[in-house]
């Protein structure tokens, strides 16, 4: 039940991480292993959630982590294909005024 | 015993004793989920919002509640603190759904926690206190009390379905 995948796909315009299943207490160190390496000066970093159903406040520290270290190194962090149920997180939270959507 | 008014009150009520370590989430959740699964009546939404307060809680109390401290204090006086490292979760279902979350760990009640500021910028934005902000968002009502030094956090949302409340006041469950 609380497991996550992520596939990283790599090309010259972007770095796509692909995440399914649940980002939680127990997955959210994974994404910041996956993710914190890739962000940097003029990098661009999408992360696809199309298949992320869960997300809790530990999933949130992460992606808070990765927007302020984007937005310091002047990089982009951008989602995409956020699911209703992770969106409703974002919302509650305020997160849907810091992050970016594309 | 009054068992005959607890079952006429609660449809199911389950308890389970867990160790406090954030690998554990897994089976707590699971837990809660099959009584959630078990009531035919709580929307998937409902179902959903609540398996997110009990992560944040359960979370919380894995994380900080029994601290080295605690397992130093009862190591050294010989005497280890009753059900050390425990959490002791019950869930009651009947018109509302009822999860307490019972724990001998540092006295720690959850809504002194600062509000989170959810409009500062990216820069100031802090994680801090989002979790329990969730839980109180998520929930009808949160209730904290210290009792025979454990800690007892009560969660408690209605089933919008059912039309007939039953009007018992929160936090006076008998278990």
């Amino acid at each position: 039940m609380n497991t996550m995948k992520i596939k990283v796909l790599q090309n010259e315009e972007k770095t796509t991480l692909t995440l399914t299943g649940r980002l939680d207490a127990t997955t959210s160190q994974a994404l910041q292993d996956a993710l914190m390496p890739h962000l940097g000066k003029n990098k661009h970093v999408e992360l696809d959630l199309a298949k992320l159903a869960y997300t809790s406040s530990a999933g949130l520290r992460v992606l808070l982590m990765g927007e302020k270290t984007a937005k310091a190194q002047e990089g982009r962090l951008t989602l995409v294909n956020v699911t209703p149920e992770v969106m409703e997180v974002f919302e509650m939270t305020g997160f849907s005024g810091i992050l970016h959507f594309e | 015993m009054n068992s005959d008014l607890m079952v006429e009150k609660y449809a199911i009520m389950k308890e389970t004793k867990i160790e406090a370590k954030v690998g554990n989430l897994e089976a707590v959740q699971n837990f809660i989920s099959e009584v959630l699964k078990a009531a035919s009546d709580c929307p998937a939404k409902l179902q959903r919002q609540i398996i997110l307060a009990v992560e944040e809680i359960f979370v919380n109390i894995a994380l900080y509640a029994y601290s080295q401290n605690v397992w130093a204090t009862s190591s050294q006086n010989k005497q280890p603190v009753a059900e050390a490292g425990i959490v002791t979760i019950r869930i009651a279902v009947s018109d509302e759904i009822i999860i307490e979350f019972m724990d001998s760990g540092i006295p720690f009640n959850p809504l002194e926690i600062d509000e989170p500021n959810l409009t500062s910028s990216t820069e100031e934005r802090e994680i801090g206190g989002l979790g329990i902000f969730m839980v109180k968002n998520l929930m009808d009502t949160i209730k904290y009390r210290n009792e025979d030094n454990k800690n007892i956090l009560i969660l408690a949302k209605k089933v919008a379905k059912y039309s007939y409340p039953l009007n018992f006041p929160v936090g006076e469950v008998r278990w």
